[in-house]
């Protein structure tokens, strides 16, 4: 679907027009690739250099500062031992945070024995227009 | 001029030092306060019939990866910093060239440009021509490569030059070869690592995968230190690491004695030089004034013409498996 011919009427179109360009720029696609239910990692190929390009252009356009593993610690950071089982995958308290911190991501995704270096792979493109709409809220209410 | 980073506390430490800022040798002081950016050592090569006089310093901001990447602001911010520090003990300024992380905070360079009136190089296309020139020598017979991080700016321009040289390649990123004809196919990085015997690492291939995967045979080109394979185990003699992006230095190159310890202590090997900082000498020779490498643009055609010049100036690719000395 191409961004021109349609934005979601729940999505803020500055926001989301902002958002979809800098991915657009940032993994070099055209404009019909980047929606926002496209899986960053898997879809858009981004890699890990990529992510901080992406943060970067997101500060810069919203004044804004995005904490690094902001969505990982939103899952785990009030869970018991960091939301961690013996083996390393996410507890069920964990999974639950992370779908809640995460309502743009199937919830059928979120399988136990995940771990916390499986997050990235779920990344939407809306987890970070998710991001930025809730960084910008706790900016102006602070 | 030429910005790296502290590669480790300790490398930090060692910047104090260099820089007689006793807080930050005695590890007292964390590295952000922008009085510790310091000049590390200067270079030199004289001027000829075909090219200026360069004279060159090396400034480090003394901020770990992990500084780096936690605040990208305070990052360019300090990399302003150091292009201050360098006008204030060397001539002004004519180019930027940016080392390891450096080239990739704040939008590639994109950022420290925009508070600059001096072109910012992040040093792409040196990085691309080397790896490119000792990929084709290690490889003359033009057997299959496999070429990891492949959708990366530096792995796309890599992957369209030795496409040209008829290479059949194996990428990790469709993106990588769009537009392209010849012989190459799309597979997952841990497939291509299993399977081919030729490696190119366009990012550290450390994380990608474990060494032990690899065949028997395999040579590996990576971008990065060989260092960065998994540490944890012993390395394995029944296949071949190379740095891919050294090369050997002009016998006019002046380095002085800090220059030499720094490319002892920064794996630059002591007989060769990382290319990366040799595209803004080329830069400053030429008196070129549109970076070869900013953001994600890097042009193939830019590629080589920066490669002609660095030969006409004596900067060749080399192949090297020596941490220290840089030798083959």
């Amino acid at each position: 679907m191409h961004l021109a011919a349609h934005i979601d009427d729940n999505l803020d179109a500055t926001i989301w027009t902002v958002v979809h360009e800098v991915f657009q720029d940032a993994l070099e696609l055209d404009p019909e690739e980047v929606e926002f239910s496209s899986k960053v990692i898997s879809e858009l190929e981004a890699e890990s250099i990529d992510f901080l390009d992406i943060a970067f252009q997101l500060e810069k356009n919203f004044q804004i500062k995005i904490p690094r593993g902001g969505i990982e610690k939103a899952a785990r950071g009030d869970t018991e031992g960091e939301g961690l089982q013996a083996d390393g995958t996410l507890t069920l308290d964990a999974l639950e945070s992370l779908r809640r911190a995460m309502p743009e991501v199937p919830s059928d995704e979120f399988v136990s024995g995940l771990k916390p270096i499986d997050i990235p792979n779920l990344f939407r493109v809306g987890t970070f227009y998710n991001l930025v709409v809730k960084l910008l809220a706790e900016k102006s209410s602070a | 001029m030429f910005i790296v980073h502290a590669l480790s506390k300790s490398h930090r430490q060692i910047i104090g030092v260099r820089g007689a800022k006793i807080g930050l040798s005695l590890d007292l002081r964390d590295g952000t306060d922008p009085r510790d950016v310091s000049s590390i050592c200067s270079f030199s090569l004289p001027g000829s019939a075909k090219h200026l006089a360069v004279e060159g310093d090396v400034v480090a901001v003394p901020l770990t990866p992990e500084e780096l990447l936690v605040d990208q602001d305070r990052a360019v911010r300090m990399m302003h910093r150091a292009v201050k520090v360098a006008e204030q003990t060397g001539p002004k300024v004519d180019v930027v060239g940016l080392g390891s992380l450096c080239a990739v905070v704040g939008g590639r360079g994109t950022a420290l440009q925009e508070r600059l009136n001096v072109p910012v190089t992040t040093g792409g296309a040196a990085t691309v021509w080397t790896m490119f020139s000792n990929a084709i020598q290690a490889n003359p017979h033009r057997e299959p490569m496999g070429i990891l991080g492949s959708g990366s700016p530096v792995g796309k321009a890599l992957v369209q030059l030795l496409n040209k040289q008829r290479v059949p390649l194996f990428v990790d990123s469709k993106k990588s070869v769009r537009g392209l004809t010849g012989e190459f196919q799309v597979q997952e990085a841990q497939e291509i690592a299993q399977t081919q015997r030729w490696l190119v690492g366009c990012g550290p291939t450390g994380p990608l995968f474990n060494e032990m995967i690899l065949q028997t045979g395999t040579t590996v080109l990576d971008v990065a230190l060989p260092h960065s394979f998994s540490p944890e185990t012993p390395p394995r003699k029944d296949i071949r690491t190379f740095f891919a992006e050294r090369m050997t230095m002009p016998d006019r190159w002046n380095r002085g004695l800090w220059g030499r310890v720094y490319h002892m202590v920064s794996g630059y090997g002591y007989h060769t030089v990382l290319a990366c900082l040799v595209e803004p000498v080329v830069m400053a020779a030429y008196g070129r004034v549109n970076p070869y490498a900013q953001g994600r643009k890097l042009d193939p055609n830019g590629v080589l013409e920066f490669g002609k010049k660095a030969a006409d100036l004596n900067f060749h690719p080399t192949l090297s498996s020596d941490f220290w000395l840089g030798h083959h």
